[in-house]
Parts: structure tokens; sequence; C-alpha cells
């Protein structure tokens, strides 16, 4: 089977005034196959967006791509040209993205923005694409959808603007769709009807999903398998499940232990932190990033750079000193 | 507590002045706008002749190496009479801009601090005057107090007031919703200490923006107001007056009417240089 | 919507009738006797008595306000001193020859200040970019009197290919009339098309850094489809506000282009009146510019209402 998209040693860094860089994604490497779900947490900063934006080809101006291929199923995107790009954006890949209000176009109806996408990529007439907007706001659960398709954007709920844009992104049956922390922004309560509109539609149109996050909760959710990130690399990468049950690296341990688990934690104890902040990496890494941190360090951790070993089949880690229980 | 104030870039800040100089645009029209001023203070001593000496033996002659910008219909240096005309200029533009400052700074303040009646009053007000183009306030001016240099930058003054007291009421508007506003007031800090201690500070540096775009158009209005006769009254130099005297004379004597214009032209743009180059430092919100 | 045009009609009024106080004061400020500024008649006795009693001048000053408001509004602006001619005759008979004007230095505006607006944010910080600024920079530092002089001298008295002055109606030779309007609908439109320039650049860079423009991208919009359909849409409406705000200067500018060139229009009116004290002349001017400049503004408020769909729904701007 070959996976809808296959992501290869990535390396993105941005370049910052008086010839400085930051090294925002290195050597990133994961697969993502038909109808899977694969979730990319980490903390801000860590190089999750630049990784997914590298993938659209959308990098902000000063940030590119150093090493690396982005294949879409047989076709590598970085070696696409800008209209090839134009091309696959929307349609092959739709996204959504996590502030959903500042993302819509405030002066065009849901119904245009939604049936913009119909009109270029299906060449659509206007009557039809509009149809078909009414369709799809329906398909991602808005009532009254007739009506809504010609309101704008202020008109909405976070929640269901959200789910505009979900309709947007999937207009045109993409094969994957990029999710971009797209329940951050929205109430606790809507999070969960969202996620499950992903899980639905994941489904029904049997669409590849990369869905990045900081919660992971929405891991648990929704994930079929994980890619942990710090600092712009790679550290552990597991079926859902595994992770959950034995998560091998300090950092996942970390994050795991700074989620309120319902039956686990003693009532009103405190949430475990990892001490510390995500470094700016000004430099490609040498040694392991998270080592400062890390209640397992050496000097092993400090002077060399661990890189991703496979400890159980479908489980890896970059770690010198992997294993659950720390 | 104490309450913090914002200020990002506060104008007194270190490096203000570097950042300026570092942008190619803006130190140049720093050079040329200190140089017209230097000119305008010193032109007495700088200027090779006498604004109003008269030379009937050369009238509207072409530049030569005694008059290096040629000389007008009756006789005068045009080089000195421009040099003295940067006198009119200078006044008119700083004291224009004072003006509408002082007028419209605590008048926004109040408006925007205290709303209710007084905001409402000012704001319908200032609609009526914005209402008036710039030179009708002045041609009324004039036919009122009869034209002159003082009157034309009084009603540049009065004219720039209304946009400027919009825009300071507008930053006080959006000040006093901070929260260091709303602790100052809760920590029992006087109407007059919030405003002049906390919102004041923080709204000064849209103000200098503010200002430096007043003062350009305050030096072109001058010239204006003086071509159309209603400002600076011959034979006292000025740029405008000097174009108004060499327009019959276009055809023969083209020199007397670029000159004057081109200084007009230079000094305008150096204030502006400076301007963005303040408004890229001092309000970064505002991408360029 | 319409809440907001009435609150916005109720505005303009207010300012209306602010600014025709502001007027009877200044008219009554003026040097000499009212009843000829404000008339332009009664020099003779027995018509000045007769004036003085229609303008209630020996009334308390609130009455002589309302009696001005109500002569004014009934059409009557007075006589010209010097032409002996009513004034609102001789303003009506020039406004058509100044929005002529008008309506070509704003075409020549928007035909130099859109395109090189929207060019400068999309090559941002390129050489066209800085370009683009220079033009901008340019045509706002030009005192607009000196570029006339310049032009006059170099396609008039230099090329020969423009007249210098002189105005022929419209009507009459379409032709002759466009040409003699060239030169001056460059010179007011010059400056008016710089501010629009930068204002434009300005919301455009805004609008292209925005999320929705990356969602459109994310789309893969060609970028025609990004700048035009999303960036530039969203920009008009800061744009249309600038507009009303320059259309004062826009008059401003008038009376000096029409001076230069000689066009008998508005704008001259008030030159040729302030040089012969001609104060009902100045009046008349005034309140028409005031109600002029108020009356455009409203219709911008309602292409405003109009482009901006929160205010279309929701009857307010945020």
């Amino acid at each position: 089977m070959i996976p809808v998209l296959d992501v290869r040693g990535v390396s993105v860094r941005i370049r910052l005034p008086g010839d400085r860089y930051v090294y925002a994604v290195d050597d990133v490497s994961f697969t993502v196959n038909p109808s899977e779900v694969v979730a990319i947490v980490g903390e801000s900063g860590c190089g999750k967006t630049m990784l997914a934006m590298s993938i659209l080809g959308l990098l902000p101006a000063g940030a590119e791509v150093t090493a690396g291929e982005v294949r879409l199923g047989d076709e590598d995107l970085r070696r696409a040209t800008p209209a090839r790009m134009r091309d696959v954006r929307g349609r092959q890949i739709g996204t959504i993205f996590q502030e959903p209000m500042p993302s819509l176009n405030p002066v065009l109806t849901i119904g245009r923005q939604i049936g913009e996408v119909l009109e270029r990529h299906e060449r659509l007439p206007s009557r039809s694409a509009r149809a078909r907007a009414v369709e799809l706001l329906d398909l991602v659960g808005i009532p009254d959808a007739r009506r809504r398709v010609d309101q704008y954007p202020h008109e909405m709920s976070g929640g269901m603007a959200q789910r505009a844009m979900i309709a947007m992104a999937i207009a045109c049956k993409p094969r994957l769709l990029l999710a971009d922390e797209p329940t951050t922004a929205l109430d606790v309560t809507i999070q969960a009807a969202i996620l499950r509109v992903i899980d639905d539609l994941r489904r029904q149109l049997d669409v590849a999903v990369v869905l990045i996050t900081h919660d992971l909760g929405v891991v648990a959710d929704v994930a079929d398998r994980v890619l942990v990130m710090y600092a712009g690399r790679a550290v552990e990468q597991a079926g859902v499940l595994d992770l959950f049950a034995a998560p091998q690296h300090p950092y996942t341990l970390g994050l795991l232990g700074a989620v309120r688990h319902p039956t686990r934690t003693r009532p009103r104890s405190r949430l475990a932190e990892i001490p510390g902040i995500v470094p700016t990496m000004l430099a490609p890494a040498t040694a392991c990033a998270f080592a400062p941190r890390c209640p397992r360090a050496d000097n092993r951790c400090r002077t060399e750079l661990p890189r991703l070993e496979v400890l159980r089949p479908g489980h890896a880690a970059a770690c010198f000193h992997p294993g659950a229980g720390g | 507590m104490t309450s913090t104030t914002l200020a990002v870039t506060m104008v007194r800040g270190p490096g203000v002045v570097r950042r300026l100089i570092a942008r190619p645009p803006t130190a140049i029209g720093l050079f040329v706008a200190s140089s017209v001023i230097l000119i305008a203070i010193f032109a007495p001593v700088v200027a090779p002749f006498a604004p109003a000496a008269n030379d009937f033996e050369a009238i509207l002659s072409p530049p030569t190496g005694t008059h290096l910008f040629g000389t007008d219909e009756l006789g005068r240096d045009i080089l000195s009479r421009v040099m003295w005309g940067a006198r009119a200029s200078m006044q008119a533009g700083l004291l224009a801009t004072l003006i509408a400052v002082a007028v419209a700074v605590p008048v926004g303040l109040l408006a925007g601090y205290y709303r209710g009646v007084l905001d409402t009053l000012v704001m319908r007000v200032t609609d009526a005057l914005l209402a008036f183009p710039f030179l009708i306030i002045a041609v009324g001016l004039a036919a009122i107090l009869g034209p002159s240099l003082l009157n034309a930058t009084v009603a540049i003054g009065i004219v720039q007031a209304p946009k400027l007291v919009r825009i300071t009421r507008g930053e006080v508007l959006s000040l006093r919703e901070e929260s260091f506003v709303h602790a100052a007031v809760a920590d029992g800090a006087p109407d007059r200490s919030v405003i002049f201690r906390h919102i004041l500070p923080n709204a000064i540096n849209v103000l200098l923006v503010q200002a430096t775009v007043i003062l350009p158009f305050a030096i072109l209005a001058e010239a204006t107001l003086s071509f159309l006769g209603l400002g600076v009254q011959p034979p006292t130099p000025s740029w405008g007056v000097m174009l108004t005297a060499a327009q019959p004379y276009l055809g023969i004597a083209p020199w007397f009417a670029i000159t004057p214009g081109l200084a007009i032209l230079v000094t305008t743009l150096s204030f502006n240089l400076v301007g963005d180059g303040l408004r890229d430092v001092l309000d970064p919100r505002l991408e360029r | 919507m319409a809440r907001f045009l009435l609150r916005r009609a109720l505005e303009s009024l207010v300012a209306l009738w602010l600014a025709s106080i502001i007027v009877f004061i200044g008219v009554r400020s003026l040097p000499g006797d009212p009843a000829i500024a404000l008339s332009g008649e009664g020099r003779d006795p027995v018509a000045n008595a007769a004036i003085r009693a229609r303008y209630g001048l020996d009334q308390p000053i609130p009455v002589q306000y309302v009696r001005w408001v109500s002569i004014a509004l009934s059409g009557d602006l007075g006589t010209s001193i010097r032409t002996r001619a009513p004034v609102t005759a001789e303003i009506l008979q020039r406004i058509p020859t100044t929005i002529e004007l008008a309506v070509l230095a704003a075409t020549v505006a928007i035909a130099i200040g859109v395109p090189l607006g929207i060019l400068a944010a999309i090559r941002r910080q390129t050489p066209l970019d800085y370009l683009a600024g220079s033009i901008g920079l340019l045509g706002l530092s030009i005192p607009t009197f000196w570029l006339g002089l310049i032009l006059i001298l170099v396609f008039a008295i230099g090329l020969g290919v423009l007249p210098a002055s002189g105005f022929v109606p419209f009507l009459d030779n379409p032709i002759e009339n466009l040409r003699r309007m060239l030169l001056p609908a460059i010179v007011l439109g010059l400056g008016f098309g710089a501010v629009l320039l930068r204002q434009l650049r300005s919301a455009m860079i805004g609008s292209l850094g925005s999320d929705y423009v990356r969602t459109a991208r994310a789309k893969g919009l060609t970028e025609r489809q990004v700048v035009l359909g999303h960036a530039l849409r969203n920009s008009l409406i800061t744009v249309v506000t600038i507009i009303g705000l320059e259309l004062g200067a826009l008059i401003s500018g008038s009376v000096v282009t029409e001076s230069i060139f000689l066009i008998p229009g508005f704008g001259r009116l008030i030159i040729e009146a302030i040089s012969r004290r001609d104060y009902p002349v100045i009046q008349g001017v005034a309140l028409v510019s005031a109600v002029a400049y108020i009356g455009i503004n409203f219709i911008i408020d309602v292409l405003y209402s109009v482009l901006n769909p929160r205010v279309r729904v929701t009857g307010r701007a945020t």
C-alpha cells in the first residue's frame, strides 16, 4: 500500500535579520496511510506548524525547506512548480486552520468561499457550486444549511465557522486533510463535536488526516498513530494505544504526566510540570535538545545526537535512555 | 500594586535616533530638513545679497556666477530670496503644527476620556469644521482679519486641528480600556494623574507621527496661500509669493519659477521622509 | 444597514447645522456694513433699510441667524457685489466645470494610484515598490501650483502641444475642452493619486498578510484570485473611506488649479471673490462647499455600508 503522504527527512529553516537562522524542523520523517489519522504533537514552537506549511508549500517569507522530500502518492511536491502546487492545494490537500474566524474572509459569504474551491478545481458553474456548498454544510453538521450558505462569517459561532472551514477543505474530496490545531481556539464542549466531524468524514470520504495539536486529549480521541516533536526533531513515533500505554521518550512521559488522568492521579494533586522551556534552535542540533530538562540526561545525551530507533514493532524513539516509567 | 506603563518605544528611548539614521531615505530627509532650518535661521548671514536689494540693470537675468539662481523682475537675487523665504515656510510650518497640537490634543484627551455630552459635542463640531475645505477657512480668515503670514498660519493650524482631535480621541478611547489604566483608577488615582501619567505618554507616539504629517502640509499650505495672495504679503520673501511674481514671466525667465518651487518640493519632501521614518520606528504596527 | 444610515444622516444634519452657524459667525465678523456683507446690496439708504429689515439686523443675533438660514434655504444667497448677479446663479453656472475637472482628476488619480498601490503591495521591498513609493511621496510633497507652472512650461511653452490656459465648454467642442482640461486634471489628480497609492498599498499589505488570504492560498486559488478577489476586496473599504476624507482637499486643489489654468470654475470663483472683497460670494461658496462635502461623505457612508457586510447586516461597524 502506497502511503498517501510520505515525508522523508524534511528540514526547514527560517531566516532572521542579521544572517542568522532558526532551524525550525530538523530531519523529520513520517508517513500517513489512506484513512489514517496521524497526530503530530508538541508544545508551541516545536516546529509542527512549519512542518505542515512545508507540506503545503506555504512557508512564510524567509522560511525555506533545506532538505528532504514530501511525497504525495508518487509525486514529490518539493519538485512541483508553483502552478502545480496551486492545483494540489484545495484539491488533493485540504487544510483547516486554528482560528476559524480570522481565517475566513469577512466580506464574502460562506457559500461563496466554499463555492470558490469548487469553481477553481472542478470547474463548476456558480449555481452548482452553491448547491454543492449547501450539501457540504449539511454534511459537516451545520443546521439550516440553506440559510447559512448566504451568511457571513461573523454571523456564525466559532464552532460553526470551523465546521464551515472543514466543509471548504473537503469540498473537492482531497486525499489528505491537514488540520492545524483545529480545536485549540474553541470551547471544550465544541472540541469534541469538531473532532467527531473530522473522524466521521475521514471514514466517509476515505481521506487521510494529519492532525497537529498540543493537546493529548485530542490525540487520544481520534489519532491512529502519533509523532511527538521537540525542538524541530521527531522524538517518538508510535501507534496511539502504544504511546499512551508505554511511552518511551522522557518528553512524552512528561507530556502525559502533565495531563490530568481521570482515574490515575489523586484528587487535588499538582499537575507534573516539565521545568524549563522549548529552546529556539539557532544552530542544527548536535546533541539531545531535551537534555537540559530531562531527568535521565547524562554526558552522552549532552554531546551526541540521539536518532530515532525502533524499540518495538511500530514504536520508535530518539533517546539514549528510553523506557516507560521514569 | 503599581501600575506599569505600556509604551513599547518611547520617544525618549535611546535607540530611536540611531534607528532613524540607519535608514538612508530618513537620514537624507533629516539632513536636508535640518539644513533648511539652519538656512532659515542664518539667512541674514548666509545669503549673498539682501532680499530687497534691487538692481534695475539686471532684471530677470538668467543664472550666472554672481546670481546663482538668476534675478527676479526687480533685479533681486533669487538665491538670497529663496534663502530668506525659508523663514516664512519654517515659521508657518512649525507654528501651525504647534497650534494644531496645542488645540487638538487637550480637546481630544478630554473628549475621549470623559465621553458623554462633551464627546458628542466635540465630534459634531469637528465634523462641521472638517466640512470646510482648507482654502475656504483660509479665505474666510483672510477676509475677516486681513491677509498676513500670521493669519495664514492660524488658518492652517485650525484646519489641521479637527483631524488631530479625532486621532487623539481614538487613541484615548482604546488606551482607557487597557488594564494598566483600570489598575490606576482602582488604585484611586485622580483623573488628572491617569490622563497625564498613563494615557498621554502612551499616545505620544501616534501623536508625534501625526505631527510629522501636519508639518509638511503646513509648509505646502503656506506656499499655496502666499501664492494666492492670502499669506505673506510682498515684498517679504516667501516661496509662494515668488512664484506668483514668476508666473507672468514663465516663458522668458523659466528659472524664476523653477527654483522657489524646487525649494518647496525639497523641503516638504525631506520632512515627509523624516515623518515616514519616524512612523516606521515608533509605530511598527503600521506594516511597511 | 438602515440603522447605521439613519444615525449617519442625523449626524450629517447636525454637522450641517453647526457648519451654517460657523459661516454665519464668519460673515457677521466681516468688516464693514453687515447689510452689504450679507446681501451684496444696500448702498443707497433706502435699499439698505429694506435689507436691514429683511435680514432682521436690528434683532438679537439668534433671530438674525434664523432669518439668514431661511433666506439661504430659499435659494437666495445674496447678490455678487462685483457682477450684480445673484450668487446662487453664479455658483450654479460654475459648478459643472469644477465637477468635470474633479471627475477627470479622480480618473487620473485612480489610474495612477490603484494599479501602483496594488503592485507595490504585491512586490514589496522590490525596486518596483520603491519606485511606486517614491512616486507616492513625490505626489504628496509637490506644490500643485508649481507643478502646474512646470507642466505649462514643458508642454505649452516648450513643446507647444497643449494650450496653456483657456476653457472651452464641453458641449461646444469636446476635443478642445479635453485638451485644455488635460494638464489641470493631471495637476489636480497627482496629489490625490499619491494619497490613494500609499493608502491602498498599506491596506493591501495588511490584507495580504491576513489569515483569510492564507486560507485562500491553501485552497489553491490563483494569485490573481487571491489578490483581487480577497485582498483587494477587503482593502476597498478602507480606500473608499479615505477618498471621502480627501474630497475636501480636491475642492481646495481646484482653487489653485483653476487659477493657474484660467478655468472659470467654482474654485476660481473663490479667489476672484477674495480679491474683490465680494463677501456674499464668499459666504455662498462656503455654504455650498460645506453642503457638498457633508453630502458626499454621506454618500460614501452609503457605499461603505454596502461594501461592509458587518454594517449591512448588524447596523454596526464592529
